[in-house]
């Protein structure tokens, strides 16, 4: 599971959940997709490699299908993960190996120790 | 249906019913005026009614506590880097130049006049990697490198890096290159023009923390708008090289990687909190949460307070944003 996957997976996605999604996401075929979410795909894929690129047009899009407040948080979002890219490109860190965004196991009952 | 075709739909859209305002005007993005802007933003202790870049007079309505910490994080890579104004500037000129971004590109370069970098220096940053001097010359093709196509650095690259300049400037670094496509694409992405009259330094403001929360206009709902058609199907070429198993081989392999950073202890980072920071409740496990600030815990926290405040006022659909970012991470070849 890569970090894109944990955070899903605390977004509330179960494993076979998480699996469809990115079975999904990976997949050419995004018919099952609201046109708003591929609205957001499509402008952060050309975002990604070409952001010079991006114009009135792809803005129109986003601002039709969110409206304008949430055009501007589609945007904010997008760039947010190129910074976080950078990071995790730069360091080239070993993923773990466990969920670490979930919240951390609960401590032990104060008396289960005396069992 | 052809992209191209969606100004007509969205013309037809728009006389059909409410989900699309006439008076949006939605390709140019709206800048509020100076004092606009700030009525938005959180209260300020100092520095408040300086004028505000544009992109923050872009932000401020919509995400006004995040545009504070935004500022921030601008201030703070600008003049407090462990790389010093030189080359914390050429740097962040040549991310600026890759992503084609005239707006940082002429605010990089203001921040080096204003250090006193000699106009020759800067004459031979611009003309490109044959006049970089050779001592920065690597500092400055990492820059690029990690602008263009962060997935093609090399461990090699990094490695001679953390030679000459150490661990923790290299994670400033790093940082620094982060938050300049951090910046550079929210100011693309808004088509954001260069300050008219010429770049402004950073502001230099304080916020009260006990302010209240400034109100944060309503979100619509995309499922109650009527946008344009989009593509069913993903049709480039980059797309087909990877399918599902070969990513999920590439994470596989992300997990052996043996990083080119020394991890610090969760009691590392303790030790180098800044001052007021309050202690995280639990230990921190993300390891690039502990590399960021065990190493460069202010530019660490300028960056988190970003994250965290949007998260507060956005309130987007956690599916939806992890999936976009599922997006980004894919095309640009990143396993994580």
């Amino acid at each position: 599971m890569g970090h894109c996957e944990m955070l899903l997976a605390v977004a509330g996605l179960d494993p076979k959940a998480l699996e469809e999604r990115t079975r999904l996401l990976a997949s050419r075929d995004w018919e099952a997709l609201p046109a708003s979410d591929r609205a957001a795909f499509f402008f952060a894929k050309k975002f990604s490699k070409t952001p010079w690129a991006i114009n009135d047009d792809d803005r129109n899009r986003l601002v039709a299908h969110f409206g304008r407040e949430r055009a501007l948080d589609v945007i904010w979002w997008a760039s947010r993960c190129h910074y976080m890219t950078r990071v995790a490109d730069g360091f080239q860190l070993p993923l773990e190996r466990e969920n670490v965004f979930a919240p951390p196991p609960l401590a032990s009952p104060p008396n289960e120790g005396a069992k | 249906m052809m992209r191209s075709g969606w100004s007509a739909l969205l013309l037809v859209a728009a006389l059909a019913g409410p989900a699309i305002a006439a008076d949006e005007n939605p390709g140019v993005w709206r800048l509020e005026s100076n004092e606009e802007a700030w009525k938005h933003l959180p209260r300020a202790l100092s520095g408040g009614g300086a004028r505000l870049p544009a992109w923050a007079r872009a932000t401020a309505r919509d995400l006004p506590r995040t545009t504070a910490v935004m500022l921030d994080l601008d201030r703070v890579h600008r003049t407090r880097s462990p790389l010093g104004p030189s080359l914390r500037g050429k740097m962040r000129w040549v991310a600026a130049d890759a992503n084609r971004c005239e707006y940082t590109r002429a605010t990089a370069e203001a921040d080096l006049q204003r250090a006193g970098i000699p106009d020759q220096e800067i004459a031979d940053l611009k003309a490109g990697p044959k006049r970089w001097p050779e001592d920065e010359r690597d500092a400055l093709e990492f820059a690029r490198q990690m602008t263009l196509d962060a997935s093609l650095v090399t461990d090699d690259q990094v490695a001679d890096l953390k030679a000459a300049y150490g661990d923790e400037k290299l994670v400033a670094m790093v940082l620094l290159l982060a938050a300049a496509n951090f910046q550079d694409r929210l100011i693309l992405g808004l088509g954001i023009a260069p300050e008219e009259g010429g770049p402004l330094p950073p502001v230099d403001v304080r916020f009260d923390p006990e302010s209240p929360k400034p109100p944060v206009p309503e979100r619509a709902n995309p499922a109650d708008r009527q946008g344009p058609d989009e593509p069913t199907k993903v049709d480039d070429p980059a797309w087909r090289e990877f399918d599902f198993d070969a990513l999920q081989r590439g994470m596989r392999e992300q997990k052996a990687a043996p990083g080119r950073v020394r991890v610090p202890t969760f009691d590392e980072v303790l030790a180098r909190l800044p001052k007021g920071v309050p202690t995280p409740k639990n230990p921190v496990r993300i390891r690039w949460t502990l590399v960021c600030m065990g190493y460069q815990p202010e530019l660490a926290i300028a960056w988190s307070a970003c994250l965290r405040t949007f998260g507060d006022e956005a309130q987007q659909d956690r599916v939806f944003e992890e999936s976009l970012f599922w997006i980004v991470t894919r095309t640009i070849h990143c396993f994580y």
